[in-house]
């Protein structure tokens, strides 16, 4: 393995350890830097991923590693990881010797803008990078109301939390698509919709609104959009997603095994037809908009990584591109106080989920356009493998 | 609350934590204490509860704390707790900072003998103390045979690690009834017997037949046995361990949530008649052996702690002790790699569950016939009744 290669699989297993172990920092130590100026703020339009919550005091949402991979900032205060800012300077450090001077993410511009009614943009459609955008339509989830949230899930307990104190609601069609095309007219290219549970799953006539503003907003009729859906009773529904302008359509399952799944997706089990029906919508989801074109999710760590491995597997031999993102117990959720898997347990699958999509043919255009977070861990295994990073561009320069 | 019980709820809370956490120590630590001599051994009879396996290195099975609480040592060199030695005093230490000096828990006489058939004692009976002791008779489980290990549980994988290293195989009645009986002179006044699937459920007459060799050596009629089966397809069998003389019975659920029990326990679901079966078993021991006479254990930490909870209660409803082990996921499970919840998680567990014994009105002496001794639940009841030996201490 040549010496690149090695210093990016080593930042790889830093990236994942640092998200799953968190960062321990002084909340207030980025009174130095210019938060919702220069740089990019956290925004709690869905979930809280800290440890603790901080409500009133910002944090950056991000920064790149020395080598180009980018890092999310989770904040917990028991990690080993930690934040050091010394003359100027913030420093990731593990148990305090430095590893590498920070960068945080630099603010886009339509977050300083505001949509026609005089929303803020950055509570409309929040940046996560390399072009992508995501809209969170709603930061609710109606499963509460039957008690049936999924119990690793604290979009309730988020929106309690920040809703009122970042001024985050339910979002217009007119501002989505304002937001979208402001987002896309500076470098803008990809956007998720997304969101809670609607009560009476009445959100399909919204996604179609939605689309439409963007549309119109953009000037785009292929906009780049996943629409990510609860699986519908009727499935005949999906093919309205891909006329109404969708590139791509998600519907997270979260846990592969069908029993574990009742236990901890309620709502999905009693609401969408159960698991059965979940993976239906799925392979039905691939014959309407094609091999690659449909994501499904799983929160890994809340199921043997068998059932998980057997999952992504079984789905991308469908044609879905199956991911998984780390579990992590979170505030406000019925799991709070839970432990993810330890990050070797999580490097170890990702390595094996990225085998799975080479092996089912996906490409890292197919991953992007239907994932809503900057590139994954399993992306940059095969981007690593590929030399397909821009760093290596760099070193043969 | 006053002074002494803060201190011991604080001590409790470290004896949770070191266990979660484990204990981090160079393993050659222990080179100064006479192991298997005036100290008592780790034998590995059922579970490798260390974060890694050390085959070939002793190390104690726990200490005692200053105001009298039994600490297990589960050995994970990532715990921020650590064993220091110095100066000929062991110490237990948070993040390098002395909290205070160990005494390892002696070995008891019986270690030392060997039954009839020139079997060592202390690998027939573990001593888990409070004259409390624990005879695994096979240190492996016939699930495996089926791929239906339950996820969490190491016993085959710990056989293959430490079986041949430390000499561990079938206890046979003979040998357990000498070695309990060594016990009992010794001390000793419950046995739990306990072990791994035999194939085809073949159980029933081995317990009888060990509860005779008990009964023969002991001179005892009720030697205060806890026989741990799985739940029988013919529950009628279950009469035949109470009138082979088992004071009590366990029947280890593991998972409350029906669907991750299946999900978990793949073999228990698929080999005894599932969930619900389990639980009419549970029900019907109770009928047989009476109210706070049966055990179930629920693994805490695989399901949201609302189901363990529900769980504990309503068995307890039903006259069933459901004890909460925490969950500690170990090298050779399916789920190595995953991670316990917090200790606080478990603290705040293990106290709701001591309060629903206490709703129920099961005795200290009801939990500790059909459980393990050094359990949190059995802590809290010594402190809140003031049985610790601190509390005599204090009024002399």
């Amino acid at each position: 393995m040549s010496t690149l290669k090695e210093t990016l699989y080593k930042e790889l297993k830093l990236k994942i350890a640092t998200s799953v172990e968190g960062i321990s920092f002084d909340p207030h130590i980025f009174k130095h830097i210019d938060l919702g100026g220069r740089y990019q703020e956290q925004i709690h339009c869905l979930f809280e991923g800290a440890y603790e919550t901080h409500v009133g005091i910002k944090f950056p949402t991000g920064f790149n590693s020395p080598h180009g991979l980018i890092f999310n900032v989770r904040w917990d205060r028991r990690s080993p990881y930690s934040f050091i800012y010394d003359k100027g300077t913030y420093y990731l450090s593990h148990y305090k010797e430095v590893l590498f001077p920070v960068e945080f993410h630099e603010r886009p511009k339509y977050y300083g803008l505001k949509t026609s009614d005089g929303a803020s943009m950055s509570g409309i459609a929040n940046y996560v990078q390399e072009g992508k955008v995501l809209v969170a339509y709603s930061n609710e989830c109606a499963l509460k109301d039957k008690d049936q949230d999924c119990k690793f899930c604290n979009i309730n307990a988020t929106k309690d939390t920040y809703g009122e104190a970042e001024g985050l609601g339910w979002k217009y069609p007119k501002q989505v698509g304002e937001s979208v095309a402001a987002a896309y007219r500076e470098g803008g290219r990809k956007v998720t919709v997304t969101g809670g549970f609607v009560a009476e799953r009445r959100e399909v006539e919204y996604y179609l609104d939605v689309a439409d503003a963007i549309k119109e907003q953009t000037g785009l009729d292929d906009f780049n959009g996943t629409a990510t859906i609860g699986a519908p009773h009727d499935l005949n529904i999906i093919e309205k997603y891909k006329e109404a302008g969708y590139r791509t359509v998600a519907t997270n399952i979260e846990v592969w095994d069908r029993n574990i799944f009742k236990a901890i997706c309620p709502g999905k089990e009693l609401q969408c037809g159960g698991w059965d029906h979940w993976v239906k919508a799925l392979e039905y989801e691939v014959e309407v908009f094609g091999k690659g074109r449909v994501r499904s999710n799983i929160v890994a760590g809340l199921e043997p990584k068998d059932s998980t491995l057997e999952g992504i597997e079984y789905l991308a031999s469908k044609g879905v591109v199956a991911v998984a993102t780390s579990w992590n117990p979170n505030p406000g959720s019925a799991l709070e106080g839970h432990r993810s898997p330890e990050p070797a347990w999580h490097f170890d699958l990702y390595e094996k989920i990225a085998a799975i999509h080479r092996k089912y043919g996906f490409t890292d255009e197919q991953i992007y356009d239907c994932t809503a977070g900057p590139t994954s861990v399993y992306q940059y295994f095969n981007q690593i493998e590929d030399e397909t990073l821009p760093i290596f561009k760099a070193n043969v320069a | 609350m006053n002074d002494l019980n803060e201190i011991l709820y604080r001590e409790l809370e470290l004896k949770i934590s070191t266990s979660v956490e484990g204990i981090s120590f160079d393993p050659q630590i222990f080179r100064h204490l006479d192991l298997g001599g005036r100290y008592q051994e780790e034998v590995h009879c059922l579970f490798e509860h260390a974060y890694e396996t050390h085959a070939g290195t002793k190390f104690p099975p726990g200490f005692n704390s200053p105001h009298g609480f039994i600490f297990n040592l589960r050995w994970d060199r990532r715990s921020s707790y650590s064993l220091i030695y110095e100066k000929g005093t062991y110490y237990l230490a948070h993040h390098g900072e002395v909290l205070f000096p160990v005494e390892f828990l002696e070995r008891p006489k019986y270690y030392g003998e060997k039954t009839s058939d020139g079997t060592n004692m202390y690998n027939v009976a573990a001593y888990g103390q409070y004259g409390s002791l624990a005879v695994i008779y096979s240190n492996e489980c016939a699930l495996k045979e089926k791929d239906q290990d339950c996820k969490f549980c190491n016993i085959n994988a710990t056989k293959d690690t430490y079986a041949e290293a430390e000499g561990i195989g079938w206890k046979y009645p003979k040998q357990i009834g000498e070695t309990v009986a060594a016990a009992y002179r010794d001390g000793g006044r419950h046995v739990t017997i306990t072990g791994g699937f035999v194939a085809e459920r073949r159980e029933v007459e081995y317990y009888l037949d060990v509860a005779d060799a008990i009964k023969e050596h002991t001179g005892l009629e009720d030697f205060n046995g806890t026989a741990t089966v799985g739940a029988p397809h013919d529950l009628s069998i279950i009469e035949k361990y109470k009138e082979a003389g088992y004071r009590t019975i366990a029947t280890n659920i593991e998972v409350w949530d029906r669907n991750i029990f299946k999900a978990i326990c793949p073999g228990k679901e698929l080999q005894c008649g599932g969930w619900d079966h389990w639980v009419k078993a549970l029900e019907h021991e109770v009928d047989v052996f009476g109210k706070g006479r049966v055990r179930s254990i629920i693994v805490a930490g695989i399901e949201p702690k609302e189901s363990t909870l529900e769980g504990i209660e309503y068995l307890a409803s039903k006259g069933v002790i459901a004890i909460a082990s925490s969950w500690n996921p170990n090298p050779g499970s399916a789920l190595e790699g995953h991670r316990s919840p917090e200790p606080a998680w478990h603290f705040d567990l293990h106290k709701k569950t001591a309060a629903i014994y206490r709703k129920y009105g099961f005795t200290f002496d009801q939990i500790y016939d059909c459980s393990a001794p050094t359990g949190i639940a059995l802590d809290i009841y010594r402190i809140e009744d003031k049985v610790l030996p601190i509390f005599d201490a204090q009024v002399a």
